[in-house]
């Protein structure tokens, strides 16, 4: 052996891991891709959720079960089994397709294409392929992993079954890992303040009335908009308001009678996020009474500010394990699944896996090279997390 | 009961893999895979990933598995070997026979480059590939040693730029074959797609049959199946769906008409008719070019390769 040439790093290096995963790819990249072909709009994940539960099965892991809300678990027992870490995936995508329609995944040597990739196919499938890559790179944890692949976590259901999930599970979780495909070096350890409000105005037509001279819902969300925007928000807290989206009638001549806005609000304070949301009520209270029209409003999803802090060790090891694999970290609040766990006094961090382009388009392309490098981030940061970051327990 | 309840068969009467790949172990045989080729680029990483993953990371079933190509100008060689797989051009296999361009060409020639007991043909431009398109194939063979060569079927949606259309597959199948079977050989009407480029077949009877070069290879080997071992020899399993590229009607028109010459060879060599005056081998079509309409000749010769029992190299390589 040449005394000169560099020593290789121990294979449970992130470095060493990320070329291990590179040759061993398949199990992965099969199970993006059987899973991208099988629909999974929120609250219709019963196809995937039987794939997952019988991939679990497959594994031969313990206590594989599918709950009341559709969630499918599975247990990696751990050699002590006295502690448990949570690996979280969502399993619905924005991706709907008519009855005629079906989805197809394509991959070649740098890139997986086809739509639902990148929210969250690609991170379900790293969560099903844990089993095999435990196995292949012989990790064993005192730990008890959970698998949980959870569903109804989009849009209205708001993060429903990982709620209900972590309302019901019998043990304690001492860590949790949110798993997204995208983006790699994301590194989530806290969620601000933030309400979802969604607003409708309702005009009353007169009947015979010329359509020139009618009520106009557009005109009166208009007015509502310019009302919102003239809260003052703070610097600090840092406070935003984001419109989201608006949509009111169907043609060109016609006063549409309803319109609707959905925005976000958020802020590092939960209290200031509460005022506003308090301040767009009575704006529109104001507006309905000046206008005789009909103004609502409903709050779709809110989130209470909170997570570890920065100088938290799980936070620095994701660091390190990032700086060692050479990705830039990028931080920053999350809004989505971290949330909950951070609700429940879990700690928790969520990381992204690799590169994607074409977001949301039918063929959105997630790049495979970056991929590995955020498994071997992963496997890295379960491996840090149970030898150096869970109490002790009797 | 009727060959059709006795020998068609769903694949989800075979998806417990674990159990198959017991009784393959039980039974001795292995089992190869060919993927023939021409320009697959943009399906043939899937369908590696798929076959090598499930049916040989997870559960042993597939021994052994290679990509024959024809001379494949896009991509399809650089993905297939990007990932993992044996990749062979035709030409190079078998030197001392030539090089023939044509899908049975590299049908053929896979029977000597493969070793298995059982070889699995499945075609490379199906974009909704799953382990069943083998399994559900197999299968049938591993319990069932009278069984030899087993066909796929499946409803063929047609895929649009907009989404899939249910049915219209399978028009050469319904408008030529299905009736020609009908006039000369009514058992075989029993094969739901008699054309569909996955089946599984024993290499015993593969090496005893001539291979046609061209379109007629699927055509030909089933009649000289059927000839020779009868309908209990043959096996079909549903795959429920099968999505690829549809073909614009004049390439069908040609391709039917190289499976009819197939068709009349196999028909006077088995002495069902007689032709008197020599048959041309040149399709005509018609196209208009703008106000100018033109007849489109094309050449098509359906060669057949010789039974691979009559070859000296695969003699030596598969001794007796």
């Amino acid at each position: 052996m040449d005394p000169a040439a560099p020593v290789p790093p121990p294979l449970h290096a992130p470095s060493a891991l990320r070329a291990e995963l590179a040759r061993g790819r398949e199990v992965l990249l099969a199970n993006a891709l059987m899973l991208g072909e099988i629909p999974s709009p929120s609250g219709h994940e019963t196809a995937r959720t039987r794939f997952l539960a019988d991939r679990f099965s497959q594994s031969a892991l313990q206590d594989i079960s599918i709950d009341e809300e559709g969630n499918v678990q599975a247990l990696v027992p751990g050699r002590a089994g006295n502690r448990n870490i949570l690996l979280a995936a969502h399993v619905d995508t924005l991706v709907t397709v008519g009855p005629d329609q079906r989805i197809t995944i394509n991959v070649g040597p740098e890139s997986l294409t086809g739509p639902g990739l990148a929210d969250n196919t690609v991170g379900l499938a790293t969560v099903a392929s844990l089993p095999d890559l435990l196995e292949r790179f012989h990790l064993e944890f005192d730990a008890n992993l959970i698998l949980l692949a959870h569903v109804k976590s989009l849009g209205s259901n708001d993060l429903r079954g990982l709620r209900f999930f972590l309302e019901h599970y019998p043990e304690p979780i001492h860590a949790g890992l949110v798993v997204e495909a995208i983006n790699l070096g994301r590194l989530n350890h806290f969620c601000n303040g933030m309400v979802q409000a969604d607003i409708t105005c309702h005009v009353h037509q007169e009947p015979g009335k010329r359509w020139e001279a009618s009520e106009n819902a557009i005109v009166i969300m208009h007015r509502i908009v310019r009302r919102i925007l003239e809260i003052p928000l703070p610097q600090e807290p840092r406070t935003s308001v984001i419109l989201g989206s608006i949509r009111a009638g169907r043609t060109f001549n016609r006063p549409p009678e309803t319109a609707r806005l959905q925005l976000e609000i958020r802020s590092e304070a939960s209290g200031k996020a509460r005022e506003i949301r308090l301040e767009i009520g009575r704006i529109l209270d104001e507006i309905s009474a000046e206008t005789a029209s009909e103004c609502a409003i409903s709050f779709p999803a809110l989130r209470t500010p909170g997570g570890i802090p920065f100088s938290h060790p799980m936070v620095s090891a994701a660091r390190d394990i990032l700086q060692e694999l050479e990705i830039p970290p990028i931080m920053g609040p999350s809004y989505s699944d971290l949330a909950a766990l951070i609700s429940h006094e879990i700690p928790a961090l969520t990381i992204g896996l690799t590169t994607a382009s074409n977001l949301n388009e039918p063929n959105e392309q997630i790049e495979i090279e970056p991929l590995f490098m955020g498994v071997a981030q992963l496997l890295s940061l379960l491996r840090r997390i149970d030898r150096e970051f869970l109490p002790n327990s009797d | 009961m009727s060959w059709l309840q006795t020998n068609t068969f769903h694949h989800s009467d075979f998806s417990d893999l674990r159990t198959l790949c017991a009784a393959k172990e039980e039974s001795g045989l292995t089992i190869s895979l060919c993927i023939p080729t021409l320009n697959e680029e943009t399906t043939i990483g899937k369908e590696i990933v798929i076959f090598k993953s499930e049916l040989m990371d997870r559960y042993p079933l597939v021994d052994e598995f290679a990509v024959i190509d024809s001379g494949s100008t896009d991509r399809t060689g650089e993905i297939a070997t990007s990932f993992g797989a044996d990749f062979y051009y035709s030409g190079d296999i078998l030197p001392s026979q030539g090089f023939k361009r044509g899908k049975g060409e590299n049908l053929w020639k896979a029977l000597y480059q493969l070793k298995g007991d059982i070889i699995c043909y499945v075609d490379a431009d199906i974009s909704n590939i799953h382990p069943r398109f083998v399994y559900g194939l197999v299968a049938p063979l591993i319990h069932d040693p009278a069984i030899h060569y087993v066909k796929a079927f499946y409803e063929r949606p047609m895929a649009y730029s907009h989404g899939i259309r249910a049915t219209g597959g399978g028009r050469v199948t319904e408008i030529l074959v299905r009736p020609l079977f009908s006039l000369f050989y009514p058992e075989l009407t029993q094969l739901f797609q008699p054309l569909s480029g996955e089946y599984a077949v024993r290499r015993t009877v593969l090496e005893n049959l001539p291979f046609p070069i061209g379109y007629g290879v699927e055509t030909s080997h089933i009649i000289d199946v059927y000839l020779r071992w009868g309908m209990p020899a043959f096996g079909q399993t549903d795959l429920d769906q099968r999505v690829h590229r549809n073909q614009p009607t004049t390439a069908l028109g040609r391709m039917a008409f190289g499976i009819l010459q197939s068709f009349l060879n196999r028909l006077q060599k088995h002495g069902k008719v007689g032709v008197r005056d020599e048959i041309s081998s040149v399709y005509r079509a018609l196209q208009a070019n703008g106000a100018e309409y033109e007849e489109v000749t094309t050449e098509i010769i359906e060669e057949e390769r010789p039974p691979m029992v009559e070859i000296p190299d695969y003699l030596a390589r598969f001794p007796r």
